[in-house]
């Protein structure tokens, strides 16, 4: 395994999907946050964003800061606003009944695995 | 038509971060100030709105709450009359969960109408409730009120600081002024703007703004915003787009 996907991460985590990304991107990390501001300034390209915001204002973000998709997390699902903007937008958004603590902590896994494949 | 002064966010007792704030000592406070209008919105409630109105003598008071809502954006919800405050109040209730800790955010003091301490109320006033900015402002809007986003800029309740920049489409009545001037964001241009205390302490009451209008009420002040009918307000920046030079 070179690549990890979203659908990846969706198989191997129980991850339901809303919406799909335009493009299948691969994920090459991840950022946590639920401020928005904060999640406009730091969150990277091709990182996966775990959040429990389910505002529409998650895709913007989402756009701007071009991360791979959104994972929402705690059990929480987007609104159907979120939803209907995520796909016309082509923006991925997922959830999780885990914790934003509990699912990084099983994605920082799954990435480091997949380095020590790459590396090793 | 005449000028009111303003202050159109103020606390009482009731929200646990404030203090000293009876209703008597507010009515005081602002009508020494010369403040012809304050608006009463304490957190997620309007249970001591009544008691200020009382103890009123000279300033008009227009009953608010300041809903925080599921998004954790606090939303200042004004009304003219108390039953719409209150009818928003029994919807955030129903979607307000927990329960107050004195010893961590402190007391939330309920007066009657006489003044009176009459007890604490226990719902966890401090919390964010269940529904959405959407929804509050929906409601609000059906009451006949109106929703003036306090401290944006805030990254503890405020809609930029919490949410990046304003949703586009969002039903805003107006504003308040970040302390750093407006923020540079669109679709801010539309939203007319405020100038209120957000006061937790007597001391912080004023004459933040002026509305020049026929009687107190928030159609006048709508008027005033937009310069209709002879009506103005003061400063006179406050259409945003106005105070960007845009």
């Amino acid at each position: 395994m070179r690549q990890l996907t979203l659908s990846d991460l969706a198989q191997k985590l129980q991850l339901q999907f809303h919406t799909h990304s335009r493009e299948a991107k691969e994920v090459t990390g991840g950022y946590a946050g639920d401020l928005l501001s904060d999640v406009m300034a730091n969150a990277r390209d091709g990182q996966v964003w775990l959040t429990i915001q389910v505002h529409e204002n998650i895709v913007a973000v989402a756009l701007l800061t071009n991360v791979a998709g959104v994972i929402i997390t705690g059990g929480r699902r987007p609104l159907p606003e979120t939803v209907e903007r995520a796909r016309e937008e082509g923006v991925a958004i997922l959830s999780s009944d885990l914790s934003t603590f509990t699912l990084g902590g099983e994605i920082y896994r799954l990435l480091e695995e997949r380095n020590a494949l790459v590396h090793g | 038509m005449r000028w009111f002064t303003a202050d159109l966010h103020v606390h009482t007792d009731l929200s646990p971060c404030a203090k000293s704030m009876s209703p008597d000592q507010v009515v005081r406070a602002a009508e020494s100030a010369g403040v012809d209008v304050i608006a009463i919105c304490d957190h997620n409630s309007a249970a001591n709105v009544a008691a200020v109105q009382a103890a009123a003598a000279q300033v008009v008071v227009l009953p608010g709450l300041e809903v925080n809502t599921r998004e954790e954006v606090h939303l200042v919800c004004l009304f003219d009359h108390l039953e719409g405050a209150l009818a928003l109040q029994e919807m955030v209730y129903r979607e307000l969960p927990g329960e107050n800790d004195e010893g961590i955010f402190g007391p939330q003091w309920l007066y009657n109408e006489a003044g009176d301490r009459i007890g604490l109320e226990r719902k966890f006033l401090a919390g964010s409730c269940r529904l959405s900015m959407q929804a509050v402002i929906a409601l609000v809007n059906r009451l006949g009120g109106l929703v003036i986003a306090p401290h944006p800029m805030r990254t503890y309740g405020g809609i930029i600081g919490v949410l990046g920049f304003i949703p586009k489409d969002l039903q805003l009545g107006a504003i308040e002024a970040p302390p750093s001037g407006w923020p540079h964001h669109s679709p801010l241009g539309e939203i007319p703007g405020v100038i209120a205390s957000d006061a937790h302490r007597t001391e912080e009451i004023g004459p933040h703004m002026a509305f020049y209008m026929e009687r107190v009420g928030l159609e006048e002040m709508k008027y005033a915003w937009r310069g209709l009918e002879g009506r103005r307000t003061h400063p006179k920046f406050l259409m945003v787009k106005e105070a960007l030079g845009r």
